[in-house]
């Protein structure tokens, strides 16, 4: 896929070569891509050390190869992740973003990169390219635009915290209905998949989503969606992530930008087979949270997370949560403290908590910046 | 009992209901034109223009700042249908209007195509920023002040491209859009007459103002502006700033703070009372108040708020 953001990059620079050569190279810059950069700067300090400490990227289907096993240190100051992003017209029919990130103990990689084609008729959109896997309202999400500083804990658990792209397509489709409903589906690799990784390169995974919100009056809105994703796993076996995500938002109308309340909510299950036909297990969690902006810089967020709902193999209901406190002196930056706490993790989870004695409890201050052209962000 | 052939049946009836119902396929169009403004000031000179040829919603309310526009998926909705999209420019809706035209997945209002109208166009834009353009001056416009509704000659410029472009859209509907143009502009041209004559004695008058938002009005008027609370655009002010503003207030003998209704009033409160001036609350958009629905009830709001104030004789 490294290959498509190349040849999307060249494509880019050719067009710009052929206009107004107004540089001392020749070279116009007329039609270069926005770009801007994203840096999070992390603080932690927790009551356990080390690895016991990183619960953090976890996802669907571990893999030891999985780069992503090597997130931020329990305790200390890091760069949690810089992200370059570049937005442009490809030409009359399509537009391609490009989202570098780097992570410590990851690297440089292209965590997102697509082609999109806007001029499809009756409201569809189709996409080519690396893709992040559009399932429930956190995955879709970069580490900057994180509703907390860390990530529900069944994120974590089932589809992973700070997730990229698989190469793949997608098309999805804005229903003619009164109010905004659209289908998504997505046809990624499964063989390397993020989600998934079985340990044939042929394999495929499967991701369905159905998004609607309405309007409740001028503003408020509430959403309800529910989203499906399927693929084969290290095992041979099938994975399914199945998820239904709630939201609601109220922002008056005549202050949006004083006052603001997001609820937001997903429950997730993931069943997983231990091999072909086998007996699934499966991990089913939720979380619930609630972010307040009391005034034009400053929000009080509250988080609970709950694992082992009913339905689940996994032992006893349990339960954790975050508070954060942000100050965000404005779109381009922001200083966020959270305090989480996690009860002990299962014993016979291997790639948990190996004491699988003590509770978590964690601080992390984020500080994020941005710079450049950055596109606004969707609507929550 | 229900077979499930018939249950089928039922429910696809139900659905070619709906997208029936919404589309407006099966019955006739009131319009022939159905537009999205992206304001309520641009939605009101639609109106004026295109008359019942045309059917406008306008996506930011007149008491709303169009800064901050939540780009609700909603909004996507009414742009997946509409034949045009008209809208202020100058970046206003720079935050939010490229998220929605993305999401809309309409051919016929993408950037570029007929159905995208920027209003800005032929406008004298005010406070274009020389050199480089950075985010330590705050939410600056690189292409200059956008807030040009609040002068009414503009609202002529903007009708005038708005009629171009629906007869372009339209064009057995032209003599009508031609002729409400006309219509729009007399009543405009008188209406400016009447509303300089009544603000005579106000020119040359010192005034602050929170925002950049004034400055097209401002000048229309002949007022003087010694000052803004804030100190850069969209950035709260900062107490020494305030306290230097209320000394330029009284060693300028400022008549007025104005502030629009959107804006958190304190801090223009604050300053207005040591300074030991009155402070106005003005409308800045079409539908910021209830009487307000047209671009002439806006100005002969504004005309009749300023021309009752005390103004010191300077």
């Amino acid at each position: 896929m490294m290959y498509l953001s190349i040849m999307l990059l060249l494509a880019a620079g050719a067009s710009s070569a052929a206009a107004q050569p107004a540089t001392a190279t020749g070279i116009s810059r007329a039609f270069n891509p926005a770009i801007s950069v994203n840096a999070l700067f992390l603080g932690r300090a927790s009551n356990l050390s080390g690895e016991e400490g990183e619960h953090e990227e976890e996802g669907a289907e571990e893999h030891e190869d999985d780069a992503h096993d090597h997130g931020p240190p329990a305790r200390g100051l890091s760069l949690q992740e810089a992200e370059i992003r570049m937005t442009s017209a490809i030409d009359a029919y399509a537009r391609a973003d490009l989202v570098f990130a780097f992570e410590p103990g990851h690297g440089f990689d292209l965590e997102e990169g697509h082609a999109t084609l806007e001029n499809l008729p009756r409201g569809l959109r189709a996409r080519a390219g690396v893709l992040k896997p559009a399932f429930g309202k956190h995955a879709p999400q970069h580490l900057h635009n994180f509703l907390f500083a860390d990530a529900p804990w069944i994120i974590e658990h089932t589809v992973g915290a700070d997730i990229h792209g698989d190469a793949g397509l997608e098309l999805s489709w804005l229903a003619p209905l009164p109010y905004f409903a659209e289908l998504t589906t997505q046809l990624t690799n499964g063989g390397e998949g993020t989600l998934f990784h079985s340990p044939n390169d042929e394999d495929l995974a499967y991701l369905t989503r159905l998004r609607n919100l309405w309007d409740l009056g001028e503003s408020g809105t509430l959403e309800l969606s529910a989203s499906q994703s399927s693929g084969r796993n290290e095992d041979l076996g099938w994975t399914h992530l199945s998820g239904v995500d709630l939201t609601l938002q109220w922002a008056p109308t005549r202050s949006a930008n004083r006052k603001k309340l997001i609820w937001q909510s997903e429950l997730i299950r993931l069943a997983r087979e231990e091999a072909p036909g086998a007996d699934s297990h499966a991990t089913v969690g939720a979380y619930s949270a609630l972010a307040w902006k009391l005034s034009r810089r400053f929000w009080l967020q509250g988080r609970l997370d709950l694992m082992g709902l009913p339905s689940s193999d996994d032992a006893d209901l349990r339960a954790g949560g975050a508070l954060q406190i942000a100050f965000v002196p404005s779109e381009y930056q922001s200083l966020r403290l959270l305090y989480a706490h996690r009860p002990a993790e299962e014993e016979h989870d291997e790639h948990e908590n190996e004491n699988g004695v003590e509770d978590s409890h964690e601080l992390r201050l984020q500080y994020s910046i941005t710079i450049g052209s950055h596109p606004a962000h969707s609507y929550r | 009992m229900c077979t499930l052939h018939t249950k089928i049946r039922s429910l696809s009836s139900l659905l070619a209901l709906l997208v029936a119902g919404f589309t407006g396929s099966g019955a006739a169009r009131a319009a022939e034109l159905d537009v999205v403004a992206t304001t309520q000031d641009v939605a009101a000179l639609v109106r004026a223009v295109g008359g019942d040829r045309v059917s406008v919603r306008a996506i930011a309310q007149g008491y709303q700042d169009p800064h901050y526009v939540a780009a609700k998926p909603s909004y996507m909705v009414q742009l997946n249908r509409a034949d045009l999209v008209a809208y202020n420019g100058l970046q206003l809706e720079i935050g939010w209007l490229p998220l929605l035209l993305q999401g809309a997945r309409n051919p016929n209002v993408m950037p570029g195509t007929r159905g995208d109208l920027d209003l800005s166009a032929g406008i004298d834009v005010l406070e274009i920023p020389r050199g480089e353009v950075s985010r330590s001056a705050g939410d600056v416009h690189p292409d200059g002040n956008p807030h040009y509704t609040l002068d009414p000659r503009n609202g002529a410029i903007m009708a005038r491209g708005i009629a171009a472009r629906l007869s372009l859209l339209d064009p057995e509907g032209e003599p009508t859009y031609s002729a409400n143009l006309q219509r729009f502009e007399a009543e405009l041209n008188a209406r400016i007459a009447g509303w300089e004559q009544r603000l005579a004695h106000v020119r040359g008058r010192p005034v602050a103002c929170y925002h950049q938002q004034w400055e097209y009005l401002l000048r229309w008027m002949g007022l003087r502006r010694v000052g803004l609370i804030e100190e850069k655009p969209g950035i709260p002010p900062a107490p020494r700033h305030l306290a230097e503003l209320v000394s330029t207030i009284k060693e300028q003998e400022a008549a007025l703070v104005i502030h629009s209704d959107f804006v958190d009033p304190k801090a223009a409160q604050a300053v207005a009372k040591k300074a030991g001036v009155p402070v106005l609350e003005l409308p800045a958009a079409v539908g910021s108040r209830d009487h307000i629905k047209s671009y002439f009830d806006l100005f002969e709001h504004l005309i009749g708020e300023l021309e009752t104030q005390r103004w010191s004789a300077q």
